[in-house]
């Protein structure tokens, strides 16, 4: 099973190798008033939730958009618990992203809808 | 005959010359008549009122004609004008897209007639009047004409005020590359010119580049019957015909029309799209521009659908709603990179100074549990957040 905010992360990492800033930027996206230390916290649980299903994979990118290197789900999770990984990045520095595997794929679509309404 | 401020006919007194030819005012039992208007040209008080006697001269306020006969209006030169409302009747055909004020394309003298007057019905002016080239022209003061010079539809004698700057939203003028011989259209009015050409605005429309790359595009329409001397070749064929008049181009992708063409001076078909506002600068140019200009025109003269009525921005998400990923390619900021998704079918425009900012166009997800996900969609993530919008085709826009 996965919550609202994974779901919606998710489907970011299938909709492309997505940053984990903008992970934070999505649940804003769904939940303006909330405060930014609550929503990057629910994001580093949701994503870490992901990454344990092993529905989401986590890259090193060169910003911007450039080569993708996959690392381990160990080095990941570490990764996860620094605060500037999840900062936006800058142009020359490598950021963190994720993409969903097929797993994650199946898993989205079998989930239930949130009927998110993040659209003007 | 004596005038006010604004030019208007205001008192109009019998005189005698002496022998020398000098004036005198006749007998003070002689009548005197007056007129008065107030700013929007409205006149004061009653026909026979001290005020107003209701002078039976051809010429009134702004010292213009008004069809008393029939219509009342005031003829403004490019444009009929009702001091009734205090709005012309048509649009300003010199209209800034890109100028906020001038959205209101009905308005009079800024809505500020105390302080300017618009006698050609193309420009607020506030100051004499002067000879330019040879014709008399305002000094116009006007948000259309960002230059401070008036706009000039034969411009046989004008020569642009600089090199224009195509890409960069410059002014329209055509560079004079090649010997060129610039054609522009004789009716001062750009909307009855067009009105009267039957232009053609949408995806109907013949192409009218020359290269192929350009007729593959299948963006670029043209005016039929018009004809344009883009360089310095006749153009003679279909649909070009001997007038000299302007001819406009726009489109998506056509910013390499110029490439071989012989209007790569012009910077391409686009840049002849921005010629066609002469003196106008929307802000725009180039084949981003051109979109705009399309968008534009179709609004003013009613020939576009619900979604071409709307003036797309970045800055409103909301007004990106159906709109097509040709639609979006026009707005991406310049200098920004274009790379196909690395998964998924799409494409990912970056800031590359700021790699956090994207614009992304899925082509969507057929069979995705979200509506809004299985047709084409924009994602934008900026500012902190990350904002979905259905484009032309999802079946969001059809619930």
């Amino acid at each position: 099973m996965m919550n609202e905010d994974e779901r919606a992360i998710l489907w970011l990492a299938i909709e492309d190798f997505s940053g984990l800033w903008e992970t934070v930027w999505q649940l804003r996206s769904l939940g303006p008033d909330v405060d930014d230390e609550v929503l990057a916290q629910r994001a580093r649980n949701a994503v870490a939730h992901l990454l344990r299903s092993g529905w989401v994979d986590v890259y090193r990118c060169d910003e911007p958009y450039g080569e993708l290197s996959l690392i381990s789900t160990d080095e990941a999770v570490v990764s996860l618990d620094q605060p500037s990984a999840w900062d936006e990045p800058q142009a020359g520095r490598v950021s963190l992203r994720i993409g969903a595997t097929e797993n994650g794929r199946e898993a989205y679509a079998q989930s239930p809808d949130f009927l998110h309404h993040d659209s003007p | 005959m004596f005038g006010d401020d604004q030019g208007s006919a205001t008192v109009m007194m019998q005189v005698t010359l002496d022998a020398s030819g000098a004036m005198f005012p006749a007998a003070v039992t002689d009548p005197v008549s007056r007129n008065a208007y107030t700013p929007y040209g409205a006149v004061r008080g009653e026909g026979t009122s001290a005020e107003n006697d209701q002078l039976s001269f051809s010429k009134g306020w702004l010292n213009q004609i008004t069809d008393e006969a029939s219509t009342g209006l005031v003829y403004l030169n490019a444009r009929y004008y009702d001091a009734g409302t205090s709005r012309f009747v048509s649009p300003d055909p010199l209209m800034n897209p890109a100028d906020p004020r001038t959205l209101d394309a009905f308005r009079y003298a800024e809505n500020n007639p105390v302080t300017y007057s618009d006698v050609t019905g193309l420009c607020s002016t506030t100051g004499s009047w002067a000879y330019v080239g040879g014709v008399l022209e305002p000094p116009c003061n006007t948000s259309n004409n960002t230059k401070g010079k008036p706009p000039r539809y034969d411009d046989n004698d004008y020569a642009p005020p600089k090199t224009p700057d195509w890409n960069h939203g410059d002014s329209g003028w055509q560079g004079t590359g090649g010997g060129a011989t610039r054609h522009s259209p004789a009716d001062p009015s750009v909307l009855n010119y067009l009105a009267s050409l039957g232009v053609y605005m949408d995806a109907n429309g013949q192409t009218s580049c020359e290269t192929q790359a350009c007729m593959d595009s299948g963006a670029n329409y043209w005016a039929p019957g018009a004809a344009m001397d883009g360089g310095n070749r006749d153009r003679s064929g279909p649909g070009f015909t001997p007038d000299p008049v302007w001819m406009f181009f726009f489109g998506d992708d056509i910013e390499g029309c110029g490439s071989g063409s012989g209007w790569s001076q012009a910077g391409g078909c686009a840049a002849l799209g921005m010629n066609f506002i002469p003196g106008g600068k929307a802000g725009v140019a180039g084949a981003k521009g051109s979109g705009k200009l399309l968008k534009w025109l179709k609004r003013i003269l009613g020939h576009g659908d619900e979604a071409a009525s709307v003036m797309r921005s970045l800055d409103d998400l909301g007004s990106l709603r159906g709109a097509t990923p040709a639609d979006i390619r026009q707005l991406i900021p310049e200098g920004w990179t274009e790379m196909p998704l690395k998964t998924g079918s799409g494409t990912r425009f970056v800031n590359p100074k700021r790699p956090g900012e994207a614009i992304m166009i899925e082509n969507g997800w057929p069979g995705a549990t979200d509506p809004l996900h299985s047709g084409p969609y924009l994602r934008v993530s900026r500012d902190g957040t990350v904002t979905r919008v259905p484009l032309q085709g999802n079946p969001v826009l059809d619930q």
